[in-house]
């Protein structure tokens, strides 16, 4: 076949046609897994008016709250897949790496009753309004690739997510 | 005067060393910086396909929990993908870049507008330099013709 001046013979399109049909196999896979991607409570999520029309995952806790879920505690930060994605933004002073977790993001955290109260949002948008978290005692920023950070712009949000905690680590709810 | 007339010294060792090596690099730069450049579109075109999640929010205007968001990466990979091949493998390896190019193209402008000028932009703008060079360059070596 010709292109131009260039020409592709049939070993280079068997190999492209392999290729595609490789490529689609991996696209099948990322289809069906296209959510795993989000870490709880995602800040895109949260700062995205359009609907999630995804499942629930059940298997993993939303540090999302929602106004009818009972306020409790989950599983310990700890024991969750994306434990080592998490960086400790309060109480104290952000890491250099919570604060790189934080491009593109602001959170407010403020002391209520025994919890926290909790807002997050996106650089640039009006921060929506503050989620109570009973028994909460730290706040950590879920960031799973830093590399998407620039400046002061988060190039892919669908990586950012918000999980606090009670004092001994487990997620509060 | 016999002696004045017989080739000079470089004439008859051949090349200067810095010549071969210029004449070296020349013949084979082209084919390097598309093995380079056909790697960085294999790790992204593979990265989107098997984590489409983590790139959505890079989709202009689409919520990034949006499904279509999801599909436009996943079809953004997969001809990312081919290109890389297509590149690596020298099949039709000018026409390959002048798509990535035009690809690139599109994320610095995306990019550009939605956070301006920042490190990631002007990294990729190097990126689509490399493209746009290679999309001129005739004549290159590991090229798959049959």
């Amino acid at each position: 076949m010709r292109l131009g001046d260039e020409t592709a013979g049939r070993w280079g399109l068997a190999l492209l046609a392999a290729t595609g049909v490789a490529g689609f196999v991996l696209a099948i896979h990322g289809w069906s897994v296209r959510g795993s991607g989000l870490a709880p409570g995602s800040v895109a999520a949260s700062s995205q008016p359009a609907p999630d029309r995804r499942a629930p995952q059940t298997s993993r806790p939303s540090a999302r709250p929602s106004t009818s879920a009972p306020a409790g505690v989950g599983p310990l930060l700890n024991s969750e897949p994306y434990a080592n994605a998490a960086y400790l933004i309060w109480p104290g002073r952000p890491s250099a790496a919570a604060q790189q977790a934080l491009t593109g993001l602001k959170v407010s955290v403020h002391r209520l009753g025994t919890g926290l109260s909790v807002a997050a949002g996106v650089v640039g948008q009006s921060l929506p309004a503050s989620r109570p978290y009973p028994g909460g005692a730290r706040v950590y920023i879920v960031e799973s690739s830093l590399g998407d950070d620039s400046g002061n712009t988060d190039y892919s949000l669908g990586d950012d997510g918000l999980v606090v905690t009670s004092a001994d680590g487990r997620i509060v709810q | 005067m016999s002696r004045a007339r017989g080739p000079a010294p470089h004439e008859q060792s051949g090349p200067a060393p810095h010549e071969q090596i210029s004449q070296l690099a020349a013949d084979w730069a082209p084919a390097l910086a598309r093995l380079l450049l056909g790697a960085v579109l294999a790790w992204f075109g593979c990265h989107e396909l098997v984590q489409p999640g983590l790139w959505t929010g890079y989709v202009p205007v689409l919520s990034p929990t949006s499904d279509l968001a999801v599909i436009l990466v996943l079809a953004h990979g997969w001809v990312l993908l081919l290109l890389a091949v297509a590149l690596i493998a020298g099949i039709v390896p000018r026409a390959a870049a002048a798509v990535a190019a035009v690809m690139l193209l599109e994320i610095v402008i995306s990019l550009a507008a939605t956070g301006g000028l920042s490190d990631l932009t002007l990294r990729d703008v190097g990126v689509l330099g490399l493209a746009v060079c290679l999309s001129g360059i005739p004549g290159q070596r590991l090229i798959l013709r049959r």
